[in-house]
Order: structure tokens, then C-alpha cells, then sequence
């Protein structure tokens, strides 16, 4: 654990690619070697999370159906653009959803076989921190302006293990000095404002592993920060779960942030997550043509297209009004009558890759049937 | 951060806020300089003076020798002059109605009375109207948070005096609980009744702040980040919503404190309490001009004195604001 610093260094000094040159290539080579993920006893399952937001202007169905589970170890990324209900799902799992949202009855989080929703305040406490603990986005507002970073980073430590403010405050200097930040003492004394973004996130990261927490859910950590840093943090955030075992839950829109760090993925677009599976499989054969819209997205090292990026016409449906059918059908190039109309069921490709697509339905027409990436809007120009 | 920035020396926290200290001080002297001639020049342009009333039945050449007494005859553009002088050293002046008063003698006298009287408001206003604001947003939606948004409603909207005589009524009068009007300074009961009816718009006022800082503060991330960390909701509350809604009320202190001290007129009148704010607008209708400069120049000095002290404040209570104006540390 001590050496995620050196490992950031190394990281820093240019030893790998930048995030978002990840290439497909590269995720299938990381992960071929992946444990079989069915032997293991799922950590967390979310079977059917609904999320609703009443408003003035209606009720927002923030998450109309997110399904998916995590092993302990592993690391899964939920992806998807902004809007589509990813975050909400972070803080779902963390029972974060505060007033006016909602979790729906019918909703199932289990954690270790528990089910959260017959939490008590006392369990939630315990559940906070040492069971799963939260990186945030903006580690600018997600730490207390007026606290000291180090008593911040104390915190959970007195609170878990019943150790004095003294020792928890000497331990939360250690932890600052295991994530890479120099003058740990010096910068445990300092307020948030006065550490530097790729610190500050450090800082956050700090006080979420503290006192080692079986998962950790990462909220789009890199987004606010440089290239550069967002390496460092996603190696670190790496290093953590593989010497400490900690399943990560990766919330965010770059899939090559997905490539570098996660074994499974699921897809989420309009409150719904429409496809999951190992990351290396979904990026080799992407069985939804939204996958594949980002997929495609994504920019390429080397690609001949003149450099020129593709993006999905169209924006996403409104979450007041849903639409009835697949939440894609409106941008999607294969759509076809069926698709406005009913919700898709999942098809199962195998090895836990599912997609939830009409196009797979044993009675759509066949050649629609194989979605290859780069076809997306039928225009025969594969990347 | 930036190279650039390690090259230069950039001045410490200190070198900032004695430059910053010493430039608000030349701009309150000018603000306060601003406000003296402001007063006087509308005084003087108001018909009449303190000794018309006086010198009005008296023979032309008595009222010439008063006016004289007094320095009244001389021009307009003088006696600024003179006065503006006298300011400078300190000295605002013989009263014109009352012979013998000056400032220093009637602060001495009523100072201490409107200042008692003011403190005990303040402690009892800021102090309940905190407490309930903090109540009402912690049960956030129950009855308890709309009746305390209510009463606050209802007393800031109704006058001080509406509330005052009424409670003068109901406890002085009706109950015979307190003594209706007057003052000792060694009997506390002469003052509860007061005390009250002056709290009630602080009590409001602190209410609704308190309520809408801390409520600005609930929805932040690291509230929802200390909750993560497994804080108990007692925890997070004390250690990290509490102090972070103090700031803007901790702003609004001591204008509170300022404006409590010059006493009220409302209370003091109708309470017979011998005060500062009473003489001051007496003082007003009687045209004594060298008491209301004293007291305008006075009063307007404690606010802007008070300002300063809450820019100070500010400084210390958040820490943003310590560096803010100085060198960011990287």
C-alpha cells in the first residue's frame, strides 16, 4: 500500500497513456485474464433500483431500472452521458438520495447479502465508511471549507474504530502521506482551498479508503481535474483495489477511463442500464447500438477520419415523460416500429454479457441483428 | 502553482491585511467627513432653528445677543467651518436647547441606559432566534418549522410599538407582573418588559437567517460527504453544517450590536426610558443642531467602525477569505 505513491510517480512521469487514448486493444489484454466472476458471492446487488425526484415541474424518473452486481474485488464502471442517472445510482448504493428524491418500493440494494432498505440510522453509520465509503466529483465542495484537511480525513477514523482524535488525526497524516501527497503533516494542517485540485482529490480519496472500506464508489473522480492528474488518481484508484481487495464502482463518461480500470461495465442511458458485461467483451462486440454510439465516440490514436469526432444526434428523452419503449429508439439508426412501443427484454450473449435490444429478439430482421461498431448510423464508415 | 507566481514575492497574509486595514481607514475618515457635512447642511437648510420658539416674543436686541451666545448670526458657510473644526478636536458643542448638556456629559448619562437595555435585546433576541431557526430547519417540513416561519413572518411585520404597548398592556397592565413605565438601574424588573418588546425583531430576523444559512448549507456536498464517512446526523450537524452557517450570520452580528446600542426610539418612548435614542430624536425636532451633529457623527462612526470589524470577522471565520486576497499556497 505504501508504494501507490511511487506508482502515481511513475504514472505521472509517462509510463502509460493518457485516459483517453485507452484502446480497445488494451482493455481485453488487461482484463483476458479476469477470475471468473461467477465463482465469486456478489458483493453488491442492485436488482430494479428506481430513483424518483418530485419537482414543480414533475416527477423526474431519475433511474427507471438499473440492474447490476459486483463481486467482491472487482471494479465495475457505470457509464453513460450526463443526465442518464449513473450519479443518482452512486448515491443510491451509498443511500445518499436525499429529499426530494426517492428510492422506489420494489427497489433492491443488497450489500453482502443485506438488504439496505431495512437500515437503521445505526447500521447506516456503520455501513457509511467502513463498509462502503464515496469519492466524489468536485473534492472542492465535497470537503468542509472551514475543517482542516486532516481532521477531516480523521473523521471516520474516530468515528469507526473508537480511537482517540489524537491517533485518528496522526493515522489520517499516514493516509495522506500513502495517496502521494509530500508534507503530509504540513498539508493535514491546511483548509481544502489551499491544496491543489489533484490533492484535494487525493485528500478525498484519503479519508474514503481510511478505514478500509470492502467498496468504494468513485463518482466521476477525474472529471474536474487535468489529464495529466486524472491519471494518477485512476492508478492509485487502481492499486487500491488490487492490494487492498476493495471493489470500486466507477461512475462516468469516458470510457477510457472504463478501459483503464474496470472488469464490468454497465451502460446506462435514460434511467435505464441497457447493457452489461465484462468491459473487455462489450468493447470487442457492443451488443447496443447506444454502446456502440459511444464506442465510436470515443476518439482513436491513429484513426484515418481526418481526426474528426463522431457524436450521437439527437439528446436524450425527458425523465419527466419517459418514453414507453426503449429510451433509445429516438436516435437510434436501427430502430424499428417495436422499439417506440415496448421495453426491450435482456439478451444474454454469454459470460454475463446481456443487452437489453430489440435488435436481438429472435423475430427482428437479421442483418439489423449484428451491430457493429463504427455502423451506428449506417453510414458503412468503420473506424 | 504557477512558476510565475514562485518568482515573485508575493506579500503575506499579514503585509495584506495591514495595507488593507489602513486603506479602509482613510475611507471611513472620508465617508464619516461626507456624512458630517450632509447633516448639517440639510439642518441648515430646514426653516428655522432651535431659538425661534425662544427668541420669538423677545425684543430684537436680546434675540440678536442669544443668536450671538449661540453663533447662530454668522453665515451658513462659517459656523460649517466652525463646527467641522470643532469635530476635529472632539468637541461638538453646547447644546442650544438645554443649557450646560454637551455629548460627552448626556453619553455619559443615557449611554449606559439604551446600551443596557440594547444588550439584554440582543442576548435574548439573537440568542431564542437562533435556536428556533436552527430547530425549525433541523425538523425541516413539520409543523414546528411552519409555526417558527410564521411567528417570524408575524413579528417582523408588525411595528416594535404595536408589540410593546400590547405587552405593556397584557403584563404591566392587566397581570401587574412588571412596572408599566420607567427605569431604575439597580431593578432589573423595569427592564424585562422592554427588553421583550425590542427582542421580538431580532428574534425574527436571527430566526429566518439561521434557518436559510443553515438551509443553503444542507444540500452541500461535504454535508452529504460527512454523512458518508459515517458520521451520525448529530455529528454532521455540530461539525460541519453549524459552523458553516454561522458565517453569514456571524456577519450580521455586529451591525445587530451597533444598531442596539443607540437605542430605540419606539421602546424608550413608550416605556419612559430615559435613553439615548429618546434625546436624540427630540433633539432632531428641536433643531439643536450641535447635539444631532454630535450624535450623527457619533452613531455614523460606530457603524462604520462596526463594518470594519465584520470584514475583519469575515477573515477569521472563514478561511477562504484569509487567503483570498493574498498568495494561494502552491
Amino acid at each position: 500500500m505504501a508504494d501507490i505513491a511511487n506508482a502515481s510517480e511513475r504514472a505521472a512521469a509517462g509510463h502509460r497513456q493518457p485516459a483517453v487514448d485507452a484502446t480497445r486493444a488494451s482493455a481485453q489484454q488487461r482484463w483476458a485474464a479476469a477470475p471468473d466472476r461467477a465463482s465469486a458471492q456478489p458483493l453488491l446487488e442492485v436488482e430494479d433500483l428506481r430513483v424518483d425526484f418530485s419537482t414543480y415541474a414533475g416527477v423526474v424518473h431519475a433511474v427507471r431500472g438499473a440492474s447490476f452486481s459486483l463481486a467482491a474485488g472487482g471494479s465495475l464502471a457505470i457509464v453513460g452521458e450526463s443526465g442518464c442517472g449513473k450519479s443518482v445510482t452512486a448515491k443510491a448504493v451509498m443511500g445518499l438520495v436525499k429529499e426530494p428524491g426517492q428510492i422506489e418500493a420494489g427497489s433492491r440494494i443488497l450489500f453482502d447479502g443485506e438488504d439496505t432498505s431495512g437500515f437503521d440510522a445505526k447500521r447506516w453509520q456503520r455501513y457509511h465508511g467502513s463498509d462502503a465509503a464515496i469519492v466524489f466529483q468536485e473534492a472542492l465542495s465535497a470537503l468542509d471549507p472551514t475543517m482542516r484537511v486532516g481532521k477531516q480525513i480523521a473523521e471516520p477514523i474516530w468515528v469507526h474504530e473508537k480511537v482517540s482524535k489524537k491517533e485518528a488525526l496522526a493515522r489520517a497524516i499516514e493516509l495522506l502521506r500513502e495517496v502521494g501527497i509530500p508534507e503530509p503533516e504540513k498539508r493535514a494542517r491546511q483548509f481544502p482551498h489551499e491544496l491543489s485540485g489533484g490533492m484535494r482529490q487525493r485528500a478525498m480519496i484519503a479519508s474514503a479508503i481510511a478505514c478500509e472500506p470492502r467498496l468504494l464508489v468513485c463518482d466521476e473522480p477525474t472529471t474536474a481535474l487535468d489529464v495529466s492528474i486524472q491519471d494518477q488518481i485512476l492508478e492509485m484508484i487502481r492499486r487500491i483495489r488490487d492490494e487492498r481487495g476493495t471493489a470500486v464502482i466507477m461512475i462516468t463518461h469516458d470510457m477510457g477511463v472504463v478501459a483503464d480500470i474496470a472488469q464490468d461495465i454497465a451502460v446506462m442511458y435514460a434511467g435505464l442500464v441497457v447493457e452489461r458485461g465484462r468491459t473487455a467483451d462489450v468493447f470487442e462486440r457492443p451488443r447496443h447500438p447506444y454502446t456502440a454510439a459511444l464506442l465510436a465516440a470515443m476518439p482513436e490514436m491513429g484513426s484515418a477520419s481526418g481526426g474528426r469526432l463522431r457524436s450521437i444526434p439527437g439528446a436524450p428523452p425527458d425523465l419527466i415523460n419517459p418514453p414507453k419503449g426503449c429510451p433509445f429508439a429516438a436516435r437510434c439508426a436501427h430502430a424499428m416500429p417495436v422499439c417506440a412501443a415496448y421495453r426491450p427484454a435482456w439478451t444474454d450473449f454469454g459470460d454475463g454479457h446481456e443487452a437489453a435490444c430489440w435488435l436481438h429478439d429472435p423475430r427482428a430482421p437479421q442483418e439489423a441483428a449484428t451491430i457493429q461498431e463504427g455502423e451506428v448510423h449506417g453510414d458503412g464508415d468503420n473506424a | 502553482m504557477r512558476p510565475v507566481a514562485r518568482c515573485r514575492r508575493l506579500p503575506g497574509e499579514g503585509d495584506v491585511l495591514i495595507t488593507y486595514a489602513i486603506k479602509r481607514f482613510i475611507m471611513m475618515l472620508a465617508t464619516l467627513f461626507v456624512v458630517a457635512s450632509m447633516t448639517f447642511f440639510l439642518l441648515a437648510a430646514v426653516p428655522g432653528d432651535a431659538l425661534t420658539e425662544r427668541t420669538a416674543r423677545l425684543p430684537e436686541d436680546v434675540a440678536a445677543r442669544i443668536y450671538e451666545r449661540y453663533g447662530l448670526d454668522k453665515p451658513v458657510f462659517e459656523r460649517y467651518l466652525i463646527t467641522m473644526n470643532g469635530i476635529l478636536h472632539g468637541d461638538f458643542g453646547e447644546s442650544i436647547v438645554h443649557q450646560g448638556q454637551t455629548i460627552p456629559k448626556v453619553l455619559a448619562e443615557k449611554g449606559p441606559v439604551s446600551a443596557q437595555l440594547g444588550i439584554q435585546q440582543v442576548i435574548v433576541g439573537v440568542g431564542v432566534g437562533l435556536i428556533l431557526g436552527v430547530i425549525a430547519q433541523l425538523r425541516h417540513g413539520t409543523w414546528i418549522d411552519y409555526l417558527t416561519i410564521t411567528v417570524s413572518i408575524l413579528l417582523v411585520s408588525v411595528p416594535t410599538m404595536v408589540f410593546a404597548l400590547l405587552i405593556q398592556q397584557v403584563f404591566a397592565g392587566n397581570l401587574g407582573l412588571f412596572p408599566v413605565i420607567g427605569w431604575d438601574a439597580g431593578d432589573l424588573s423595569y427592564s424585562v418588559l422592554p427588553t421583550l418588546a425590542g427582542s421580538f425583531a431580532y428574534i425574527a430576523s436571527y430566526a429566518r437567517l439561521a434557518k436559510a444559512s443553515l438551509a443553503d448549507v444542507t444540500g452541500q456536498d461535504y454535508v452529504l460527504a460527512a454523512e458518508a464517512r459515517g458520521l451520525s446526523s448529530r455529528q454532521v450537524v455540530v461539525r460541519h453544517m453549524l459552523r458553516n452557517a454561522a458565517i453569514p450570520v456571524v456577519t450580521q452580528l455586529p451591525m445587530t450590536v451597533a444598531m442596539c446600542l443607540t437605542g430605540s426610539f419606539f421602546i424608550e418612548s413608550i416605556f419612559s426610558i430615559p435613553g439615548v435614542g429618546q434625546y436624540y430624536v427630540q433633539a432632531v425636532s428641536d433643531r439643536d443642531v450641535t447635539m444631532v451633529m454630535g450624535f450623527t457623527v457619533i452613531i455614523a462612526a460606530l457603524y462604520i467602525v462596526t463594518i470594519f470589524v465584520t470584514d475583519i470577522l469575515y477573515h477569521i471565520v472563514d478561511p477562504r477569505i484569509r487567503l483570498a486576497t493574498g498568495s494561494a499556497s502552491e
